[in-house]
């Protein structure tokens, strides 16, 4: 029997961090008073954060070739940059 | 090339990369035939004012497919062609990677060129220009009248997939396959150039890596706009992405942005193997180094960068920010530069050399010649003020003509005749290649050089009045078309008639410096007896004690050696192609008499490939820097997952870009319940905790534990779907209609979430087939690797719908 990869155990508490979060998500979103923008770019965190413990512990990223993230890196870059552009494209439009 | 009374079935079932290589070359000079004869066809209607030859609507059908086919169905797939045959010979491997989805990816390719072509006999081709911009490409009715183009998005869907899988094999190939010791400094010209290409039409890694992702990058954004435009004119009733008249010009710009996304890499897609073809030709014939080598393959990799930031100069005139169109004018006159440096390189390497005039270096040479000037018109576009008045003229035609067959195609054609002896065994006609190049440089420059006076005369228009002046400089145009156009007749009865009758070639008719000429003409299956090992200075060990330079001979690889041929790459593209146009050449659809075989035939596909024995070569010693470690099919997993990253990031931007500027939206949880978006959630993130155990199980051996963990994670990813459609149901029939009253928040959220459906569901069916095997004991020991890239892809689609969630149920 070979020791490869992480412990059931690490899964099962990536799986409950991940259970958390998501509930946080849901509350969050009923709490009185925040601000809309608040509220958007905190959801987005957390779903960014949420990503990346998938793709690190159950994708077993963290333990692969550091050039592998930089193709993935590269992949999120290019389209965080086509958005980002195609937004300011429209800028005229909502002055 | 084997010619038997088996034949036939040899070409359909043969997955050798030297074979396929062979059937895309073939393929894509067939459909520069009949872009070609399109192009005559225009212009001999351009020789006369008046409409007479082509009405205005076959005109534009004809404007449109002859830009479509040459650009995806000829100019890329010629190259890789070249690049299926001669990349594995200069990397010193047997084969590509994955040499059954090589075959696959060449099928795709061919039944997608044969749907385009399907579309004129299918209620007319498509007629919107090559670009298929929005709103040409809108419906004008409730069915969507019109299949030509409804069937034309189906077959780019087609060429997409089957880029997107070539530009995987590639980058694992060149990652995971050099022979022993061959380092990237050690790379001829065409393997950079290749490697630079993959990546556009998919994308890279470190500073090599960036390069080699192009193809892998960009596609993908064209796939999901060919989703929304499918979508739109598959489901106009319903969906309306791109058609919907709610929201101003934001579908337009959004069409353009996704769509040059993906289109000016293209450009560099299309380009990139041609210079790497140049820089093969001209050392074998100057017998000098490339000038600057280094700086070369470096201008390459920044081009590779740089051509993802400059789509916006196609946008120049649509009223998008001064501050964008700013920004895109300094990265386009940027992009030039590198481009630049290759010219000059190419330059100085023919620079008081004694060259050996053959056909490929005439090639060659006109190919840098017409590229300057194609170069040099271009940095014109890159003003904002300039382009304000060369867009859509005549201007702009002689400009890309001259970058995209100018270089591209007469570099290839260098190309062509370069490696012809290597792939034949026969020598070409020397006379008829040196009159071939001369009539089509002499011809190329008559059909476009006036094009450039034509400053006032816009592109894809069938007339004009004869006082507008434009007859001569057309009429030249039209006699430089048919010169060049008859000349490559001479290209086909050359290569012809040298194919049975050329001299024979031997191994190294060239004397060149590359692995290729070390074996014989043309190769045995497996390439070489034994894989060559490169020292670091330069040296080659070939095996059995013998050892010279990279020119000296190989033995050859004739003898035992694993069947190259598999049926089911076809057959899973012919299942593709019939579901395809089932879906879209009726109004309404779908047509059940092609869906439903169409689906039979692509499950029988799948089922055959998944359960074929397939012998992949694989424990030679490889170069596998700087992805030592992962096996090669996990590194081909990852490779794809990067351009589903692309894919989603697009529909999910797409949405983003809809929804920020959209007049309304509803309020949270009015019209997509929070309930069933957490209940979801917190299925699929249960099936990847199922789906990570299952791994684990693989890992400790426990067979009962990775059925359960299979069996919970196929139950998990049933419930998802079936919760799933409940809600799509509930939402459709609603009393008030979803489609009707919020037609933006009902299409963007179908189509996302259709689109993520469609990849559990695919999810689903690897794990049933995953399950019998799991009983049957495999997947222990190497078998876990299995259960691990099936893993990767289950998490992938986890984690899209981790962004799904928030983005339409909490905000």
């Amino acid at each position: 029997m070979r020791e490869k990869g992480l412990s059931v155990r690490v899964y099962i508490i990536v799986f409950a961090v991940l259970i958390g979060v998501t509930a946080g998500e849901l509350e969050l979103i009923n709490l009185p008073n925040l601000a809309r923008d608040f509220v958007v770019t905190t959801l987005i965190g957390l779903a960014v954060a949420k990503a990346a413990l998938v793709v690190l512990f159950f994708q077993e990223l963290k333990d692969e070739p550091r050039p592998l993230s930089i193709v993935l890196v590269v992949a999120v870059v290019i389209v965080t940059a086509l958005l980002s552009v195609s937004f300011l494209q429209l800028h005229p439009f909502h002055t | 090339m084997q010619i038997s009374g088996q034949a036939a079935k040899y070409w359909l079932y043969s997955t050798n990369h030297k074979d396929v290589g062979v059937l895309y070359t073939v393929t894509s000079l067939l459909f520069f035939l009949i872009g070609g004869v399109l192009a005559l066809s225009m212009r001999a209607q351009l020789a006369n004012p008046t409409p007479g030859i082509l009405p205005t609507s076959t005109y534009n059908e004809f404007v449109t497919m002859h830009g479509l086919l040459m650009i995806l169905w000829v100019l890329s797939p010629l190259a890789i062609g070249l690049a299926n045959y001669f990349i594995p010979l200069q990397l010193g491997a047997r084969d590509l990677a994955f040499p059954r989805l090589n075959a696959l990816s060449y099928w795709l390719y061919l039944f997608g060129g044969a749907g385009m072509v399907l579309t004129f006999f299918v209620g007319g081709g498509p007629n919107t220009g090559w670009t298929l911009y929005n709103p040409q490409t809108a419906c004008s009715d409730p069915l969507c009248a019109g299949a030509g183009l409804n069937v034309a998005t189906g077959a780019l869907v087609l060429l997409v997939a089957s880029i997107t899988l070539g530009s995987v094999n590639f980058i694992v190939t060149m990652f995971k396959m050099r022979a022993p010791g061959l380092k990237f400094s050690h790379f001829s010209m065409f393997p950079w150039a290749m490697l630079v290409t993959v990546v556009i039409m998919s994308i890279v890694l470190a500073i090599i890596g960036i390069a080699a992702f192009m193809m892998l990058y960009a596609f993908p954004s064209f796939l999901a706009g060919l989703v929304l435009l499918f979508a739109d004119r598959t489901f106009p009733a319903r969906l309306s992405y791109l058609s919907s008249s709610q929201s101003g010009n934001i579908p337009s710009l959004l069409w353009d942005d996704v769509f040059w996304f993906f289109g000016h890499p293209e450009v560099y897609i299309v380009l990139f193997p041609a210079i790497g073809v140049i820089g093969e030709i001209l050392p074998t014939f100057t017998r000098r180094p490339l000038y600057g080598a280094k700086y070369v393959a470096w201008s390459m990799i920044a081009a590779a960068v740089l051509s993802f930031i400059v789509w916006g100069h196609h946008m120049f005139i649509t009223g998008v920010s001064p501050l964008s169109t700013q920004l895109f004018t300094i990265t386009t006159i940027g992009v030039s530069l590198p481009f630049d440096v290759i010219t000059i390189s190419m330059i100085e390497t023919l620079y008081k050399a004694k060259i050996r005039m053959k056909a490929p270096v005439l090639f060659a040479i006109g190919a840098v010649a017409l590229f300057v000037i194609g170069g040099i018109t271009g940095v014109f576009l890159a003003s904002i003020a300039l382009d304000h008045q060369l867009r859509g003229t005549y201007f702009v035609v002689a400009h890309f003509h001259y970058i995209m067959v100018g270089a591209g195609i007469l570099a290839l054609m260098g190309g062509l005749y370069y490696w012809f002896p290597k792939m034949t065994g026969r020598m070409y006609n020397e006379r008829i290649a040196k009159l071939h190049f001369a009539l089509s440089f002499i011809g190329f420059n008559v059909l476009y050089f006036p094009m450039f006076f034509l400053l006032e005369m816009p592109r894809r228009i069938a007339s004009y009045t004869i006082n507008t002046g434009w007859l001569p400089l057309n009429q030249m145009a039209t006699i430089g078309g048919f010169i060049f156009g008859l000349a490559q007749l001479l290209l086909f009865a050359n290569l012809g008639r040298s194919l049975r009758n050329g001299t024979p070639a031997g191994p190294n008719p060239w004397e060149g410096w590359t692995f290729e000429w070390s074996t014989s003409s043309p190769p045995p299956p497996e390439n070489f007896g034994t894989i060559p090992r490169v020292a670091s200075d330069g040296t080659v060990d070939f095996g059995s004690g013998h050892r010279g330079s990279l020119a000296t001979g190989l033995p050859n690889g004739h003898g035992a050696h694993p069947s190259h041929l598999s049926r089911w790459p076809i057959i899973m593209a012919l299942g593709a192609f019939l579901f395809l146009l089932g879906l879209t050449v009726s109004s309404p659809p779908p047509n059940y008499f092609l869906l439903v075989p169409g689906v039979v035939v692509g499950v029988w596909g799948l089922t055959g490939y998944g359960r074929e024995a397939f012998v992949v070569p694989e424990g030679e010693k490889t170069a596998d820097w700087p992805f030592a470690g992962i096996p090669r099919a996990r590194l081909g997993v990852w490779v794809f997952l990067a351009s589903e990253i692309i894919f989603f990031g697009v529909l999910l931007g797409a949405y983003a870009f809809v929804r920020t500027n959209a007049a309304t939206w509803p309020a949270i949880n009015s019209l997509f319940e929070i309930s069933h978006g957490a209940t979801n959630t917190f299925i699929l993130l249960a099936s990847s905790l199922t789906a990570v155990l299952a791994l684990a199980c693989a890992r400790q051996g426990s067979k009962s534990g990775l059925v359960a963990s299979l069996v919970g994670t196929f139950a998990l990813g049933t419930l998802f779907l079936y919760n799933k459609a409940m809600e799509w149901q509930q939402l459709a029939s609603a009393p008030v209609s979803i489609f009707a009253n919020f037609p933006l928040p009902a299409t963007t959220y179908y189509i996302t979430t259709g689109v993520h459906g469609v990849h559990v569901f695919a999810g689903l069916l690897m794990i049933g087939y995953l399950i019998p095997n799991a009983l049957k004991g495999k997947y222990f020991g190497h078998g876990e690797e299995t259960i691990h890239h099936f893993g990767l892809y289950w998490h992938f689609v986890d984690i899209v719908w981790i962004f799904l969630f928030p983005l339409f149920y909490l905000i």
